[in-house]
């Protein structure tokens, strides 16, 4: 049994997509749940919150070499992933990074980024405020949900059945 | 002086991991010392005083002269990055600390143990 990627490959690639739209440096857009400490200035962390699976999976099946079939089993998936942008730094305010995100993917170099990282953007919610009181002052923060769809793959190689021989036997006489 | 700190112990720092450009978290090498010790229980007063979701768990105070090139102990429950203490092969994240080195030529900490609270 063989999967076609791996779910840290798929979180990668989203990190790196926030990070190309967004305009943040790779080092600041960080995994929603690592136990480390939150970097300097403004950051955004990436979290796959769930999984949608829409239907039932479909087969695909293929003539192989010395009488097998390859069989893919395809599952196409909804991953929902929480972006969230913490403080702004004088420059651009969290909104304006999600604002940015959001519309990256219709921009000539997000149709590139997304072709690059193997990802399908799908659809992605409302730009959500949720600034926070941190020791008695306000902190800038922004979220918003994009909605990535993947086609799991699962590949077997079974034998084939080339013909059946059906002996008919009529008996006349009980 | 030796005599006051019959036990030994290793401190564990770790300071200034950093990220990659995928913003994955790379751990500081640590940078350990060993150290003389006098590792005892809390009293009934200062258990009294952790927080109230600590007072049943494995915690311990430590009576240590400073190593020269230790930086300030760093204090907390996030083992990324709070320093720690391996005495008979048990980590334990320190808690609370206290300088008493201008006066009495030692520092006390008191540290809890990070896993398997249950084990004796």
């Amino acid at each position: 049994m063989t999967f076609n990627f791996l779910q840290n490959e798929i979180d990668r690639n989203v990190r790196r997509y926030v990070a190309s739209g967004s305009g943040l440096s790779g080092e600041v857009v960080i995994p929603g749940n690592d136990n480390a400490p939150a970097p300097n200035g403004s950051y955004a962390s990436v979290l796959l919150i769930n999984k949608i699976n829409d239907g039932l999976a479909g087969n695909v099946n293929t003539t192989a070499a010395n009488d097998t079939v390859d069989v893919a089993t395809v599952e196409v998936i909804n991953y929902n992933y929480l972006v969230q942008f913490y403080r702004s730094n004088g420059g651009d305010d969290v909104q304006d990074l999600a604002e940015r995100l959001r519309i990256f993917y219709r921009t000539p170099a997000g149709e590139l980024r997304l072709q690059e990282l193997g990802l399908g953007l799908f659809g992605w919610s409302d730009v959500d405020l949720n600034d926070e009181t941190i020791d008695s002052e306000f902190e800038r923060r922004a979220s918003i949900t994009l909605t990535f769809r993947q086609a799991l793959i699962d590949t077997n190689n079974v034998a084939a059945i080339k013909s059946v021989p059906i002996d008919l036997v009529i008996q006349e006489d009980f | 002086m030796s005599s006051c700190f019959p036990h030994t112990g290793i401190i564990t720092q770790r300071r200034g991991g950093t990220r990659n450009s995928d913003g994955e978290y790379i751990q500081a090498t640590p940078v350990q010392f060993n150290i003389q010790m006098s590792f005892q229980p809390l009293n009934g007063i200062e258990r009294n005083n952790l927080p109230e979701g600590q007072r049943k768990s494995d915690t311990n105070k430590v009576y240590f002269q400073k190593p020269g090139d230790l930086s300030p102990l760093q204090i907390g429950t996030n083992s990324a990055t709070a320093d720690t203490l391996t005495f008979n092969g048990i980590v334990y994240l320190f808690l609370q600390t206290q300088n008493w080195e201008i006066c009495a030529k030692f520092m006390k900490a008191a540290v809890i143990r990070q896993n398997n609270q249950d084990d004796v």
